[in-house]
């Protein structure tokens, strides 16, 4: 009986406790992640033919076919960990060293030896760490870059010297251990199709808003349901007073919508509210609406190009 | 042997005794499960206390083993302890509040306050003979009302943005310019009480030339620029329009009797058609009546 409720209860913590796993071997370095479920992103067409407009979809596709022999549809979940600091002076996104992880997570286990034998260019610079199978990852972006398959359903890519790290992570040096991160994820949860949480302080604040040095963290989470888009965003403050000036900000930019008498209609989707030290703004938009804003987009677009083409 | 079971009897008080005091030393080394209340008063109008109270740890609970739900928790279901802005402070017209609250707007405003002071009313400085100190209280003066009057204007436009559309057309409403009118009245009465009812009255006759003669100056620059420049005589009448017509900020009647409304129909004998068209709306009886920093 005794084990029988052991193994219950251990596989009900697994249940849950997928995100949580994740996290807990995310470096106490990093104060942001970034998580994209493609399974549920996968559910909605509408945001997958957005997000393809530019082909990013398509390319993504292609070089996990390319990469990994897998198909969109194997993945789970992606993550993205790093350290918001790095991109305060960042004006050129490409060609830098970020440091930055990525910890990819599969619906089906991935066959490393099947893998091997289809991409053996890739797996010339296999090696072994701490246990783990790992290679090198040709990457712009990141420096060094090496993936590491720690789990046949886990795959994990950063820069070299993170990786050892990254391999050692235990949950009290992980970012769980930042109180704060644990806060913002059990009170404004982090289920969305993309949900964010980052937690700390912001080095520089625009001298307009000098307020947003009491910014403490926050969330953003994006849900997609029969309604349609909703947003949740969620920030914390050290004090009340700067809650109320963000409020009071969030306030003067809802009422310029009242300017025009098309955006007017746009203040009603915005919903901002105040609890204890945080600043809560929702932003519901149903499917038909979503329509309505995508043709008032475009009209715009075409009446600037027309202006454009006048002059 | 009554002896022997005397000594027995100490003994067995003595132990009883060491285990009940001894005892009762333990309890009270035991530390006090303490419970750190703190009352947060927020600074709204509407504000709950929030009694803060902080989790009792659990013996055995690992803090890295929770549940993470999929929505934020404190806006579903019944929402307790939460300000709807929306609802409470928005309606209290937080434009204006968060414009002047600003650092950068209220230097910008400190600013034009200063530059206007110098430039537009420079020449009052020195007609008037003004001592330091009451050039200090007069500055003074004027930069509390103009900056109350930015922050009234933008108050009461933070209601309604709508507004701004009609106050680019046809001037301000009456709902944005009735606090300017007490701040300016207020100042009047501050003045007089300062610098004396004399010097009060030469202010005002100063501030309604001045104020016909810039927008004279500019209306004139317009037509020139627009090829239906005004000749000798059509100058000299319609400056004299423009200085009959000026409405002085420190007269009720100049608010009531239609502050936003042009002068259009007492320039038909000057101007001609073609002027006409030009001067159409280019002046209002508003123009230098509000006091306002820009």
């Amino acid at each position: 009986m005794i084990k029988f409720l052991l193994v219950f209860s251990l596989l009900f913590s697994a249940g849950y406790a997928d995100t949580l796993a994740v996290l807990k071997k995310v470096p106490q370095k990093y104060d942001y992640c970034f998580k994209v479920d493609v399974n549920k992103l996968l559910k909605v067409e509408k945001l997958r033919d957005m997000m393809d407009e530019n082909d990013g979809f398509t390319k993504l596709e292609k070089t996990l076919k390319d990469k990994l022999g897998l198909k969109i549809e194997d993945v789970s979940t992606v993550y993205i960990c790093g350290d918001s600091s790095q991109y305060y002076n960042l004006r050129n996104i490409k060609n830098i060293d970020i440091d930055s992880a990525f910890i990819v997570e599969f619906n089906k286990d991935i066959d490393l030896v099947k893998i091997e034998k289809e991409f053996p260019e890739i797996f010339k610079t296999k090696y072994e760490r701490s246990g783990v199978q790992c290679v090198q990852v040709a990457s712009k972006e990141m420096k060094n870059a090496q993936a590491a398959f720690v789990s046949p359903k886990t795959v994990y890519v950063c820069p070299d010297y993170s990786l050892n790290e990254m391999l050692d992570t235990k949950p009290t040096t992980s970012i769980l251990a930042n109180k704060m991160i644990v806060n913002l994820l059990k009170n404004n949860g982090f289920g969305g199709i993309f949900s964010i949480v980052h937690a700390g302080e912001l080095l520089k604040v625009p001298a307009m808003t000098p307020w947003l040095k009491d910014y403490r963290g926050g969330t953003i989470n994006v849900y997609y349901d029969t309604y349609g888009l909703k947003v949740e965003f969620s920030t914390n403050y050290s004090s009340l007073e700067s809650v109320k000036n963000a409020s009071l900000m969030t306030s003067m930019g809802l009422n310029l919508l009242d300017m025009k008498p098309e955006l007017k209609e746009l203040k009603e989707l915005v919903k901002f509210q105040v609890h204890d030290n945080n600043l809560y703004i929702d932003f519901e938009v149903s499917t038909m609406m979503l329509e309505k804003l995508k043709k008032m987009a475009e009209k715009q677009i075409n009446s600037r190009i027309a202006r454009r083409k006048k002059k | 042997m009554k002896k022997g079971l005397i000594g027995l009897l100490v003994l067995q008080v003595a132990v009883l005794g060491y285990f009940v005091v001894g005892k009762s030393f333990k309890s009270a080394d035991v530390p006090k499960l303490e419970l750190n209340i703190t009352v947060i008063t927020p600074d709204l109008s509407n504000e709950k206390v929030v009694i803060d109270t902080p989790p009792v740890p659990v013996k055995g609970e690992d803090p890295f083993n929770f549940e993470i739900p999929d929505r934020r928790l404190a806006t579903q279901g019944e929402s307790k302890g939460m300000i709807d802005l929306d609802k409470n402070i928005n309606a209290l017209s937080t434009f204006g509040e968060a414009f002047m609250e600003n650092p950068i707007v209220l230097r910008g405003i400190e600013k034009a306050i200063r530059r206007q002071f110098y430039t537009f009313y420079g020449d009052f400085v020195k007609e008037a003979d003004l001592t330091p100190e009451q050039q200090i209280e007069l500055f003074k003066l004027m930069s509390e009302t103009m900056q109350s009057n930015f922050k009234s204007f933008m108050t009461e436009l933070g209601k309604n943005m709508g507004k701004m559309e009609e106050t680019f057309k046809n001037g301000p409403p009456p709902e944005l310019i009735e606090g300017i009118m007490t701040n300016n009245l207020a100042m009047k009465e501050n003045m007089i009480a300062n610098m004396g009812q004399e010097k009060f009255e030469l202010f005002e006759q100063y501030h309604k030339e001045k104020s016909a003669a810039e927008s004279f100056n500019n209306l004139k620059n317009k037509m020139k620029r627009e090829k239906t420049p005004l000749s000798e005589s059509q100058e000299t009448d319609l400056r004299g329009v423009f200085i009959n017509n000026q409405a002085s900020p420190f007269q009720e009647s100049s608010y009531t009797e239609g502050a936003s409304a042009d002068l259009s129909g007492k320039t038909g004998d000057i101007l001609d058609e073609k002027q006409q068209k030009s001067y159409k709306g280019s002046r209002k009886k508003s123009n230098r009546l509000l006091l306002m920093p820009f």
